[in-house]
């Protein structure tokens, strides 16, 4: 016989409840950094959004030696940053500002290829009188290179005036992957201001604790930035010495040896099965890993960006295996981004299990295209990988003629275990 | 006069053991629909930061049991007993909970019982084992009112994916610590005293005239396995069982079996509604109970960026 819900009870469950939602409010409302300081920060290079380191800890995703795989890509990086800001820029400056650092580099302006309507490269030559700005974007905590950020430049002179405005696009360099353009570079208006607006990326992160970065939108300005002729004079002379690249690309093949020793960890030590090919100019890898969560975009707050962690993949086997693709340049072994791939999954008896479309994922020592999906059976498969050859432009002589076909290739016999991580 | 007490001495000692060990049935079989005892807990842990509040409910819809409810001997059938938890991430791999617990009896109001903390620590990385290991440990603290004895239960749990399917085992061992003492006397005529009920303290009762009877292990056992193919809802089937003091195992009649069919229903990102009909098994468990148990995760709360 079911009790009466008399009145007393209803008040000492309500108290219950109230309790609990209190608690679990506060819980909410805590604020995810106290002590993040807001709001822009004066440096010697200009001023910007307040610094934060974002997070760079031992978790499921990363063990300590793994992270520091992240850090010597990041090292690798820094050193060619240091490598074109003393051998190719006229002018240059770097800055701690938001979760990254960034660095401007103005250059003699560079040829460049792209991929034309017809889907041929084209060759662009500068314009007289240009010069190419460069901005590099590194992670503020293992430095290395923040690919598919969208980032706008503006030249502003000492009036306030804005002189020139436009998006800068990621762009393959051989040495120091930048986003960048070629511009006219007003002499004549004394030292100018680059103010540059970078919104946090849209793409998916891996790693419960790392992954939760990049959520806001940073502000730089560079300021008294003075690019003289003489300048662009004198670095265009150094440059046009023989093996003058020489230097710089070492250190671009240091970044791309330090991926590679990443990518023989995860190969061996973390995924179920992982293999690589080379076809054309592009190194192909994939891996197969169980399920796993990941963060994804959840709209905008006022803060920012919002993102979800996936706990979907912790809490079933609808999604039973998870896959992972990479490209590299064969010139320095450095990742591709802006290359989304298509994989054709088989069986051992050469049927088509699927054909999937990877995101681009962040990852906290190894980036690649990744998505969860599921398998009917643990087994070998092969993997046959497609994608389109880069949109970005290929800077530089050595760059111009590379990526001129997509990327097909084919990984026969990877392992696939089926469960969740 | 002599040989009477002669002849009558032993049969007063089995009458009285016998009641005494009907008692300690009584008051450890006839326990509140403890909702929290209704749960397979599984290897994996709330992230680091995470927290996740919770509501236990549990209804006894039939049951030929009594049990004593703040000093009353009440009825089962229609027992409410509800739970209010909150589970914090301390690290990736440990997690620690508060709890409090409340129950209505028929005809009674609604009244705190008891407060419970505790601590989950999972071991290693999934799939390392042949079962991915996880340690419970638990501690209750009832009112005096309700209970004069508090609880310290640990479980190991063992958990293991098979295809779509996960197995997850808790052997549970459990210890009662009670102040009560029985006054005895060397005619060992004094009956004994059932402590007020919770049945999952185990061997929460007192023993004529010989021991603390807080002091006695108990045991039991929950397990589970659960379809998890897909994410909505995801059916399984689970078991639990009180055997009573260790060493001096209640027959199986007394004991405490059940079966529960279960399914999680996760309509709403980040929410958990396990449901769960319980039906006993054995004369000395309650013959239906339903149980409920809605869980929230709030995603990361701690700071996530330092100051560089």
């Amino acid at each position: 016989m079911p009790t009466k819900f008399t009145t007393a009870r209803a008040a000492a469950l309500a108290r219950t409840l109230a309790g609990l939602a209190c608690l679990s409010t506060a819980a909410a409302c805590i604020i995810r950094n106290p002590n993040l300081p807001h709001g822009m920060r004066v440096t010697e290079a200009g001023r910007g959004s307040a610094p934060s380191l974002p997070p760079f800890e031992v978790s499921d995703e990363a063990t300590a030696q793994q992270l520091e795989r992240a850090r010597d890509q990041g090292n690798a990086v820094r050193q060619e940053l240091d490598w074109v800001r003393a051998h190719q820029a006229a002018a240059s400056a770097e800055m701690a500002v938001g979760e990254y650092r960034v660095a401007y580099t103005v250059t003699p302006a560079l040829s460049y290829a792209e991929p034309g309507a017809d889907g041929r490269l084209v060759r662009h030559d500068p314009a007289p009188g240009e010069v190419h700005l460069g901005i590099a974007i590194r992670d503020a905590a293992d430095g290395r290179v923040v690919p598919g950020l969208t980032v706008r430049a503006s030249l502003v002179d000492a009036t306030g005036r804005v002189l020139d405005t436009r998006p800068l696009p990621f762009g393959y360099y051989p040495v120091l992957h930048r986003y960048g353009d070629n511009l006219r570079w007003p002499m004549d208006a004394g030292p100018l201001t680059i103010r540059l607006e970078i919104a946090p990326p849209t793409y998916w992160r891996h790693d419960p604790s790392n992954g939760d970065r990049f959520r806001d939108s940073t502000t730089v300005e560079f300021t008294n930035v003075a690019v003289t002729p003489a300048a662009l004079a004198r670095v265009a002379q150094a440059a046009a010495e023989p093996g003058a690249d020489t230097a710089g690309l070492t250190l671009a093949m240091n970044e791309g040896a330090a991926l590679g020793r990443s990518l023989n960890e995860m190969a061996n030590n973390v995924a179920v099965s992982g293999g690589a090919t080379r076809a054309g100019d592009y190194i192909a890898y994939v891996a197969f890993e169980r399920s796993e969560a990941y963060w994804e975009p959840n709209g905008h707050t006022p803060d920012g960006l919002s993102l979800r962690y996936t706990i979907e993949a912790d809490e079933s086997l609808a999604h039973n295996a998870h896959l992972e693709i990479g490209m590299r340049d064969t010139l320095t072994g450095r990742f591709l981004p802006g290359m989304p791939p298509q994989a054709t999954i088989l069986d051992a008896q050469g049927r088509v299990v699927g054909t999937y479309e990877p995101h681009f994922m962040w990852h906290p020592w190894i980036h690649h295209f990744g998505m969860n999906f599921r398998i009917p059976h643990s087994g070998h498969y092969t993997v046959r990988v497609h994608a389109d050859m880069p949109r970005y432009r290929r800077y530089g002589r050595l760059a111009e003629t590379m990526f001129a076909a997509p990327l097909d290739a084919e990984i026969p016999n990877l392992k696939i275990v089926t469960g969740q991580k | 006069m002599h040989a009477l007490r002669t002849t009558l001495r032993p049969a007063l000692r089995r009458a009285t053991a016998t009641l005494g060990a009907c008692a300690i049935a009584a008051a450890t079989l006839a326990a509140p629909a403890a909702a929290q005892r209704y749960r397979v807990y599984q290897w994996d842990t709330p992230m680091a930061g995470w927290a996740e509040p919770a509501l236990w409910n549990a209804v006894v819809a039939k049951s030929n049991l009594d049990y004593s409810h703040f000093g009353k001997t009440v009825s089962e059938q229609g027992v409410t007993a509800h739970s209010a938890e909150f589970e914090y991430g301390l690290s990736d791999r440990f997690s620690g909970a508060v709890y409090a617990d409340f129950e209505s009896a028929p005809g009674l109001p609604l009244r705190y019982t008891a407060a419970r903390v505790e601590t989950r620590y999972r071991f290693g990385d999934r799939y390392q084992r042949i079962f991915d290991p996880a340690i419970y440990v638990e501690y209750s603290i009832p009112r005096a009112k309700y209970d004069a004895a508090q609880d310290l239960e640990a479980r190991l749990i063992l958990q293991r994916d098979l295809s779509d399917f996960r197995l997850v085992l808790n052997p549970i061992v459990g210890r009662t610590f009670s102040n009560e003492k029985s006054s005895s006397s060397s005619g060992g005529g004094s009956t004994s005293s059932g402590s007020s009920g919770s049945a999952e303290h185990g061997g929460g009762s007192e023993m004529v005239g010989t021991e603390h009877a807080g002091s006695r292990l108990s045991g039991g056992f929950a397990g589970g396995l659960y379809w998890r193919r897909y994410h909505l809802v995801q059916p399984g089937i689970e078991y639990y069982n009180q055997i009573g003091p260790l060493g001096q195992v209640l027959a199986l009649r007394d004991q405490r079996h059940a079966l529960v069919p279960t399914v999680d229903l996760r309509f709403i990102p980040g929410l958990d509604w396990n449901l769960g009909l319980v039906v006993g098994l054995t004369p000395g468990s309650d013959k239906y109970t339903v149980k409920s148990v809605l869980s929230y995760e709030f995603q990361t709360i701690r700071p996530a960026n330092r100051a560089p």
